[in-house]
């Protein structure tokens, strides 16, 4: 039997090293000797991926490896949220994100997503070649804190600023960051 | 390169985006307009990179005025390994024709400017027709795969390519958006961008070649030279006297801010070229593809401020 202490590591380790196949097992075998969910993901999962994106910065890691450091830690997650105790009371706070119209680059845009998520926020992802109006909407209906918005090409940049203009119809600029 | 296409030429010359994306009269006026008005110092066509894509099975929304054509729906669903459901290229139909056609008609004006036959790279096509998130994840995982994949794409831009020349082209310029070194890291950068497109720049017999890497470079300035190419363009983010020494064999191309080309006053432009050409860039040119609301003044005022510098373009 593993300590609680080594799951966390090598839940954390098999994210960091890209063991997205084989997390999945470590997660249940984390839940079956009945450890909390919360912190398999906080110092187990979470921690992993924090420690890719340091890699990412020290340019060790590249997109490929971040990309299957998030799908390691997504298998951990699908593992562990189930057992979550409903408990969330904290109120987080909401961003609406998305890739704009006439743009179909998203991989920038899901790390990001995978990044705000792991530090905490609520991610509302509208995907990619997103009406741009649709950020303004949505950004309404959720009440969101935060517009993140991507692109990849330089003809679809200008698709941004008509995003800030609609946020300014809607009256809800300065609320928005 | 990757646009160079504003909307004040579109304006100017009659022939509008989407449809000069598809009818080779409209795509050679807007390009020979562009010249004309004191644009750039040649003919450079198509102005997306959809075009492979699109003859190898993807499906394209053509854009508009103003938004480049984009792939929407990739022939490959999970992975590359199954390339049996790729279609040839084919330089007698679609919009590989268009291309060829417009080259030879911007051939036959006979004037001296250059026609620059644009290919994307192997690898940025490769991202279109499997998504680029599963590519980048095979590159890792089932390099096999990827291989494949990259195998059958080289071999259709190569008769893309050499289509171009035999119509007319002067130079070919191969552009990786999305196959960058600071996307994929330095290995993966040189087992597949490096090695696929020399392997098109190996099979074309042309006098001048190009390739354009976007993005930040810093991690792969040492293995820029295995390109097999003349003239590297890259980026505003990579600064030119960095990156000068690792290539003395290639001229430099670049590297002026696409982003202020849009953005700011004419004379803002003139101090960019000039701080450019400072540096040791080569041939002036914007660091990458153009916005379609860039001023057609900053694009004149760019070639304008090169010329007077005494360098062209």
């Amino acid at each position: 039997m593993r300590t609680q202490a080594e799951l966390l590591q090598l839940l954390s380790d098999y994210v960091v090293d890209m063991e997205d196949e084989q997390v999945g097992e470590v997660a249940q075998e984390y839940i079956d000797a009945g450890y909390p969910a919360l912190k398999g993901i906080l110092n187990g999962l979470v921690d992993g991926m924090q420690r890719a994106a340091e890699l990412y910065e020290e340019e060790e890691y590249f997109i490929p490896e971040l990309l299957i450091c998030s799908d390691a830690m997504y298998n951990g997650l699908n593992v562990l949220r189930p057992h979550l105790e409903k408990v969330d009371a904290e109120e987080k706070r909401r961003v609406v994100i998305g890739v704009v119209e006439g743009d179909t680059h998203d991989i920038g845009k899901n790390l990001v997503r995978v990044m705000l998520e792991t530090a905490g926020y609520e991610m509302c992802d509208l995907g990619r070649d997103v009406v741009l109006q649709d950020f303004v909407d949505k950004a309404k209906e959720v009440n969101a804190d935060v517009i993140a918005m991507s692109t990849l090409m330089s003809t679809t940049m200008s698709g941004m600023s008509k995003v800030i203009e609609g946020l300014k119809t809607a009256g809800i600029r300065d609320r928005v960051k | 390169m990757m646009n160079m296409i504003s909307r004040d030429i579109m304006v100017k010359s009659g022939c509008f985006w989407p449809e000069a994306h598809m009818d080779s009269e409209k795509m050679a006026a807007l390009t020979y307009a562009l010249n004309e008005a004191g644009g750039f110092e040649n003919y450079g066509v198509p102005f997306c990179m959809t075009v492979e894509a699109e003859a190898m099975g993807a499906k394209v929304n053509m854009g508009n005025l103003i938004c480049e054509p984009h792939v929407v729906d990739s022939p490959l669903k999970s992975t590359s390994s199954q390339v049996n459901l790729l279609k040839k290229i084919d330089v007698n139909s679609g919009r590989v024709k268009v291309v060829l056609d417009a080259i030879k008609i911007l051939k036959a004006k006979n004037t001296d400017v250059p026609i620059i036959g644009n290919v994307t790279g192997p690898v940025s096509t490769a991202g279109t027709l499997v998504d680029m998130s599963v590519l980048m994840r095979e590159f890792r995982k089932k390099p096999v795969d990827a291989e494949k994949l990259l195998n059958f794409i080289v071999e259709n831009l190569v008769v893309y390519a050499k289509a171009q020349v035999s119509a007319g082209a002067d130079v070919v310029c191969i552009s990786e958006p999305s196959g960058t070194g600071e996307i994929l890291g330095p290995k993966i950068f040189r087992d597949f961008t490096i090695k696929y497109v020399n392997r098109v720049l190996d099979a074309v017999d042309v006098p001048v070649k190009i390739v354009h890497i976007c993005g930040k470079l810093k991690r792969v300035y040492q293995i820029i030279p295995e390109f097999h190419c003349n003239i590297f363009s890259f980026d505003a983010i990579v600064p030119i006297m960095e990156i000068k020494p690792f290539i003395p064999e290639m001229a430099v191309m670049g590297n002026v801010s696409s982003f202020a080309l849009g953005e700011v006053f004419s004379e803002k432009v003139k101090s960019l070229v000039k701080l450019a050409m400072t540096k040791g860039v080569d041939v002036v040119a914007p660091a990458c593809g153009l916005s379609t609301t860039t001023p057609l003044i900053n694009i004149q005022t760019m070639v304008e401020t090169t010329k007077q510098e005494n360098v062209s373009l």
